[in-house]
């Protein structure tokens, strides 16, 4: 009998992506909710005890932690199959493509999400105009890629997509909190059809909270942090 | 033709004394592919590598067949999935050694390098606060080479290549900012995988000349020190 569990806290762009490839790969597993404030449980502490932090995947007791790890363990322990979709493509080509938008996607697109609802004054500011940016960046690197979508390298959800899942829920409380729009469908075509295709999708709807659920999260963060660091988070 | 035969054309952009290239050196000496090294100016970066690494305008770039490769690691698994039926295979096959393996690469390209980085730009506290949490860290990579004679086991796998490629780095900022990071006392294990690594067929022939590494590197320290006091 297999045992999955995934670690988590609700708000977690890391833990969003991990719970999209189980659901992806239809693999059932626990939600296990740990606590979003101090202090950090035994359970967490022994099972991530390089990072002690979410998301850890837990596979009939072994633990494996940091999410883009995770995602390839995923796919790796539950290989490609007739009942089995893969979370990446065959060649080695196209894997490299997938994981090197996943590597964006982690180190540069989240971190400057995270930094725009936890900092405030110039790095605010440069966290709100390096988005933006980074949006496009994407739009771009999916022409570059030259298919027609919806996912990155085309029709069938890859690593690069399933990092990318938090936008998602993030988009309204991004613009909220840096007081500004994504450009619009007409610049940035490819990234609107992927944010509608993603959005149908009942696994990622089951993965991520609902967006006005974060928006009111971050909000309530940002006026913590702005009480408690004034410098930022 | 250097670089165009039976593993069809393979370019790497770089400069020899990058680790991130070093790395990427490893790996295609490991499966013995011929390549042709086209050095980069950092200075004045050149069309090819603006064209095949738009995102992040940085070396090392792989370009097989026409088509780009970017970032080291990523490059790795690369030449290790294209080129899987040539040994070795430096990715384990059992899914959870290859977790353990991914995660300790993570670890030394997210923690390891920018504390390294602390100890080459750090003056003072800074430096000595930066040089203990890089040996912590190593510490910690210790205890994850346990037993072995190389993190893959006995053969060099991906973590190896991942530190390996950083080594001549790393051991040119111990000399050039006067610290101690390989400490054979804290890292016994390590010190010996050290050695051995250094000395292992693939890697011997692509590790940087150390005299020029240090050179390089002394440059770019002194724009960030202050002088010595007194003159």
């Amino acid at each position: 009998m297999e045992e999955v569990k995934l670690l988590l806290i609700r708000s977690s762009p890391f833990a969003m992506s991990c719970a999209l490839a189980l659901r992806q790969k239809g693999i059932k597993f626990e939600e296990v909710h740990e606590n979003s404030l101090p202090p950090k449980t035994d359970r967490l502490l022994r099972s991530n005890p390089v990072y002690k932090q979410v998301p850890v995947l837990i596979h009939n007791g072994k633990p494996v932690s940091q999410s883009l790890v995770i995602l390839e363990y995923i796919e790796e322990a539950w290989p490609p199959s007739d009942t089995t979709p893969s979370l990446l493509p065959g060649s080695a080509y196209d894997r490299s493509l997938s994981r090197f938008w996943a590597d964006f996607i982690n180190k540069k697109f989240i971190e400057t999400g995270l930094k725009l609802m936890k900092r405030f004054g110039e790095e605010h500011a440069t966290a709100r105009k390096e988005i933006v940016e980074q949006f496009i960046t994407m739009e771009e690197g999916m022409r570059a890629i030259g298919s027609e979508g919806p996912y990155f390298l085309g029709d069938k959800m890859s690593l690069a997509d399933v990092a990318l899942v938090p936008l998602v829920p993030w988009l309204p409380s991004f613009e909220a909190l840096g007081e500004f729009k994504f450009p619009a469908p007409e610049q940035c075509g490819r990234m609107h059809k992927w944010l509608d295709a993603m959005r149908e999708l009942p696994n990622v709807v089951a993965s991520v909270p609902p967006a006005d659920w974060l928006l009111q999260y971050t909000a309530t963060l940002r006026e913590f942090i702005a009480e408690h660091y004034p410098g930022g988070a | 033709m250097e670089g165009c035969g039976e593993d069809g054309q393979v370019k790497l952009l770089g400069v020899a004394y990058s680790p991130f290239v070093v790395r990427v050196r490893i790996a295609l000496a490991l499966k013995g592919i011929h390549y042709e090294l086209i050095e980069e100016n950092i200075q004045n970066k050149s069309e090819l590598l603006l064209q095949s690494n738009p995102v992040h305008k940085k070396i090392p770039v792989l370009i097989h067949n026409g088509k780009s490769v970017c970032e080291s690691m990523i490059i790795v698994q690369y030449i290790e999935e294209k080129w899987e039926k040539k040994a070795p295979n430096v990715v384990p096959k059992d899914p959870y050694d290859q977790s353990i393996a991914r995660f300790w690469v993570a670890f030394i390209d997210d923690k390891f390098i920018p504390s390294i980085l602390g100890v080459f730009k750090g003056e003072g506290e800074e430096k000595q606060k930066a040089v203990e949490e890089s040996v912590a860290n190593l510490v910690l990579l210790e205890e994850a080479l346990s037993g072995k004679g190389y993190f893959g086991g006995d053969e060099i796998g991906l973590v190896d290549v991942a530190l390996g490629g950083l080594l001549a780095t790393v051991q040119t900022i111990e000399r050039v900012t006067d610290s101690v990071i390989i400490d054979t006392q804290k890292l016994p294990l390590l010190s010996t995988w050290v050695h051995k690594f250094c000395k292992a067929e693939g890697v011997k022939e692509v590790l940087p000349d150390p005299a020029k590494l240090f050179e390089f590197l002394s440059e770019i320290r002194a724009k960030f020190t202050s002088p010595p006091t007194g003159n």
